[in-house]
């Protein structure tokens, strides 16, 4: 899984460097725990006299990844009811009565991308290599996971991630989810309810329509060219650099409301969960509320949901503003109350069929952004050329797997908005944030019904994504590259095209 | 030939088969009792813990995973035995139930079931053709003995609320029924006791009236 | 017999021998089939929500007698007018003596038994009666192997609930007639009025294990 690569939504400076212009990326969830190779031993010597008559027990539901997924990480209803009910089930760590067996479950899981390979359109000449630089066209060797995922004890459960990534900073914490949750009945109606504990706005959201790190596309390069502007939701800005705390309901299988409040880790903090501090993403002050509600309705193999899902931050942005010529930290500011207030409104819709050997999924998820830059505005500190800007991003698409075994994904994504030409500079000067294009992604997972003997428990997902822009940072035409292998060459929005060969790996 | 000798006990377990009929699998009677000394279950919260995330909070179903809720023991403790031996081998009962019954221990099985049926069920009033509810009733009610087609109530009752080892039917999902008896007639779970041979001889439009008419049933 | 329905006649058994599972004696396999799904595989009966009786090792006039009773809305207990009724209306005249052929010569062991701890008192009574109450012993007309003859039914092996309905049965009123001359009061009726709850159990009981 791509760990959080996050966008700085109020960039001003589009040229960020490096890292901080990837965009973040779903991490597929493995709650069939399957031992970490340090404890494989372990998990072997601990397998005792179970009834169960599969090999390598350690699963905490026992059951193959196609129950929860279509084609991981795209998730069934039964996978959105495990995640709602808070990733406890099956599980045996409890003395409440539940436990299925004696048998101990390892919540371990490890995730690894042995080969990847990504090749742009246009290729530079002879480009320049900073240090931990990556050509174009590189085969190397994608991030490597260690989760901690399923029931931690009782009713707390959770996903948890930690990532090593290349090229990168070593670990750094990635998709956290951790929930505690029941199940009761209130006047004869189901309803499990629970706290959830987070780094990414949108993760404990059971749908894969929000970009809080199992949205399609499923997996992205590491070192492809993005697109600079994105709303803060759909953009996943704040994905592992805010910690967050909330409550949710899941009312007769039908309802789902959450509620939730996040607050930006500060420098230090940012440094000891693996986040460059420094890399420009901006920050906010105070709490920033969160809130989302859905309804679905599932009938025999089919289900539909629509929803709605909102945030509202008090965006500080970094002092890297060419125009802060006194140099006076946003941070101040947000002490004597001046911020950029940010407010995000989204729109989301999912149409699931789930047939005996195929499936398909349909996503909708838009994004409404409102931008109150008091002080981007200010001449004194920022550089935007308007005092309120508005952004929008949209994604759709839609997923046909046959056979359980083969993934086709086509989605159309656009992000368009209030032109600045001070936030968004490009190489034709009109200020516009518009990017849009096309993923295409196709894939072979040859173990969603099980893996091999030695090791059931192991999926793979082998696939390709093509990346196409109509539109880039602004403009179809020339414009400068983010590819920082590139380093401020001129493209078309084509150019950035991208095609992405992974091998994602789960054990 | 002597009696066989059968204790009061034994022979107070209602309903269920102990005795082979024709060659099909024995099963184990089911006595509330059953499971005490083995490892200690609660069974609402093992329902709570392993079931409900397919079948829903209540169980009374989700998606395609039908209502359990009100069926009876020995039925419930019936099909884990065919799920196990993959006997129930539809493409969903191979995917999901296969893996879910090796890891229901025969100790508590009984336990378990029990507890579900005490649960009340809830009718599915879901997407059958209402307008074939009457067919559908006279269906289950007459069978259609021109057809050598049985009246389904002499095993599932006047209201298809079963007995035993014959299931509840009443009040279950349309889509669930009309698969299970589509897929009899095509061949699957094939040694189900009489329904393969009833359920094939059985039209489609046979099986929506039918099916309609049971979902719709309190 | 005309003489062009004794050529259909002579044609249906021609292909009845010769092919079977088509024709007539499809047909003949089809209804017997269609009577197991409730009587049991063997004929051993079958307990469903409803009990339906063995007929496995019936006496082929029993039988053919019960059938035309039935069919003629004179059998008068519940179940049989719920189930049989209609079941039977789909039987041609001329399958019955096929079917009923077909169940008199199937054996199984009896499929379920009574309580045991009655059986000795049962045995008593089949085989010496209950002389106190004018009961005479069943095995003058079932036979010592209680399976009887002719007209008078086999009763070894049958279902325990389903004697004792039976016999308590005619306490209620049913089946008071006699199924060949009907205006007869039906052999079992002053003898089933006799017995006592305990009697009709204890026999039953008996019965339900003979095999």
């Amino acid at each position: 899984m791509v760990s959080l690569r996050l966008r700085s939504a109020c960039a001003h400076n589009e040229q960020s460097a490096g890292m901080a212009g990837l965009v973040a990326s779903v991490i597929p969830r493995l709650y069939t725990a399957a031992f970490g190779l340090a404890a494989l031993a372990a998990g072997l010597a601990l397998q005792s006299q179970s009834a169960s008559a599969l090999p390598a027990y350690a699963r905490q539901t026992g059951q193959t990844c196609a129950t929860c997924h279509t084609a991981f990480p795209e998730l069934t209803p039964f996978g959105r009811q495990f995640k709602l009910m808070g990733y406890t089930s099956g599980g045996t760590r409890c003395d409440d009565g539940s436990a299925k067996s004696e048998e101990t479950q390892i919540p371990l899981a490890v995730m690894a991308w042995p080969a990847t390979y990504t090749s742009y359109k246009n290729k530079a000449a002879n480009p320049t290599s900073p240090p931990n630089s990556i050509n174009d066209n590189d085969w190397l060797p994608g991030q490597f996971s260690l989760f901690v995922a399923g029931q931690y004890y009782c009713n707390v459960g959770g996903f948890a991630q930690m990532t090593y990534d290349r090229p990168g900073n070593g670990f750094s914490w990635d998709l956290t989810d951790i929930k505690y949750a029941k199940t009761t009945t209130v006047d004869g109606i189901p309803m499990v309810y629970g706290i959830a504990a987070t780094n990414v706005p949108g993760i404990s959201d059971p749908w894969n329509t929000l970009n809080a790190g199992f949205n399609f596309p499923w997996i992205v390069s590491e070192v492809a060219p993005t697109p600079t502007a994105a709303t803060m939701l759909g953009g996943n800005t704040w994905g592992g650099r805010v910690g967050g705390v909330g409550a949710y309901v899941w009312v007769n299988n039908m309802f789902y409301a959450e509620i939730a409040s996040y607050g930006a880790l500060d420098p230090r903090a940012l440094t000891d969960v693996g986040v460059d501090p420094t890399d420009g993403t901006a920050r906010f002050s105070g709490g920033a509320p969160y809130w989302r509600f859905a309804a679905e309705k599932t009938w025999d193999k089919n289900s539909l949901m629509i929803g709605t899902f909102g945030m509202y931050a008090n965006v500080t942005p970094t002092n890297a503003g060419v125009g802060n010529i006194l140099n006076i930290p946003p941070q101040a500011l947000a002490l004597g109350g001046v911020t950029d207030p940010f407010l995000d409104i989204g729109l989301d819709s999912q149409y699931q069929w789930i047939g005996e050997h195929n499936a398909v999924t349909v996503r909708a998820t838009y994004v409404w952004e409102h931008q109150k830059l008091n002080v981007e505005y200010n001449p004194l500190i920022g550089t935007a050329a308007n005092p309120t800007d508005e952004l929008n991003d949209l994604n759709i698409n839609a997923s046909y797997i046959y056979d359980r075994k083969i993934s086709l994904t086509v989605g159309y994504f656009a992000t368009w908005g209030t032109s600045d030409t001070g936030l968004y500079s490009n190489y034709n000067g009109n200020g516009s944030p518009n990017s849009n294009g096309w993923n295409f992604d196709l894939a072979y997972l040859p173990f969603m019904d099980g893996g091999p003997d030695l090791w059931p428990w192991f999926n793979a997902r082998i696939g390709v994504l093509y990346t196409h822009y109509d539109e880039f940072n602004g403009t179809s035409g020339l414009n400068y590259s983010t590819n920082y292998a590139t380093n401020n060459a001129l493209v078309k929005a084509s150019g950035n095209d991208t095609v992405f060969f992974y091998t994602w790996l789960m054990f | 030939m002597k009696p066989i000798k059968i204790t009061v006990a034994a022979l107070a377990i209602a309903c269920s088969s102990v005795f082979a009929l024709a060659g099909h699998a024995q099963v184990r009677s089911c006595n509330a009792g059953a499971g005490a000394e083995s490892w200690p279950i609660e069974p609402d919260k093992y329902v709570t813990r392993n079931c409900a995330f397919c079948h829903g909070p209540g169980v009374q179903g989700r998606a395609v995973a039908p209502r359990l809720a009100g069926q009876h023991a020995d039925y419930i403790v019936k099909q884990i035995e065919y799920f196990r031996d993959k006997s129930r081998n539809g493409v969903f009962a191979l995917r999901y139930m296969s893996h879910v019954a090796v890891q229901i221990q025969p100790d508590y099985e009984c336990e378990v079931a029990a507890y579900i049926e005490s649960l009340p069920p809830e009718p599915a009033a879901d997407n059958g053709n209402k307008a074939l509810v009457p067919v559908g009733e006279a269906l289950f009610q007459g069978g259609s003995p021109g057809d050598n087609i049985p009246a389904c109530i002499f095993c599932h009752g006047q209201e298809g609320q079963g007995v035993g080892r014959f299931p509840r039917l009443g009040g279950l999902s349309y889509n669930y029924l009309q698969r299970r008896l589509t897929q009899w007639g095509e061949g699957f779970h094939s040694n189900a006791e009489i329904m393969p041979g009833v359920a094939s001889k059985l039209s489609p439009d046979q099986i929506e009236a039918v099916a309609s008419y049971l979902s719709y049933v309190k | 017999m005309k003489a062009s329905s004794l050529r259909l006649a002579v044609q249906a058994a021609v292909l009845a021998v010769l092919i079977p599972g088509t024709g007539v004696a499809g047909e003949l396999q089809d209804k017997i089939d269609y009577c197991k799904n409730c009587h049991g595989a063997s004929g051993q009966g079958f307990r469903g929500f409803y009990t339906a009786p063995r007929l496995a090792g019936q006496q082929v006039q029993y039988l053919e007698n019960q059938f035309k009773a039935i069919s003629e809305h004179r059998r008068d207990n519940p179940i049989a007018k719920k189930f049989m009724v209609p079941v039977l209306e789909s039987v041609p005249l001329g399958m019955r003596p096929a079917i009923a052929k077909h169940f008199s010569e199937l054996d199984p062991r009896p499929a379920d038994g009574g309580p045991g701890n009655l059986v000795a008192a049962g045995k008593k009574i089949y085989e010496e009666g209950i002389p106190d109450e004018n009961v005479p012993a069943c095995a003058a007309c079932h036979g010592p192997d209680a399976k009887g003859s002719d007209m008078v039914p086999r009763l070894a092996g049958q279902f325990y609930p389903y004697l004792v309905a039976q016999l308590k049965g005619w306490g209620k009123g049913y089946r008071s007639k006699d199924p060949v001359n009907v205006t007869d009061d039906n052999t079992m009726l002053p003898i089933a009025t006799a017995m006592t709850g305990e009697q009709i159990a204890a026999v039953s009981a008996y019965l339900s294990y003979q095999r």
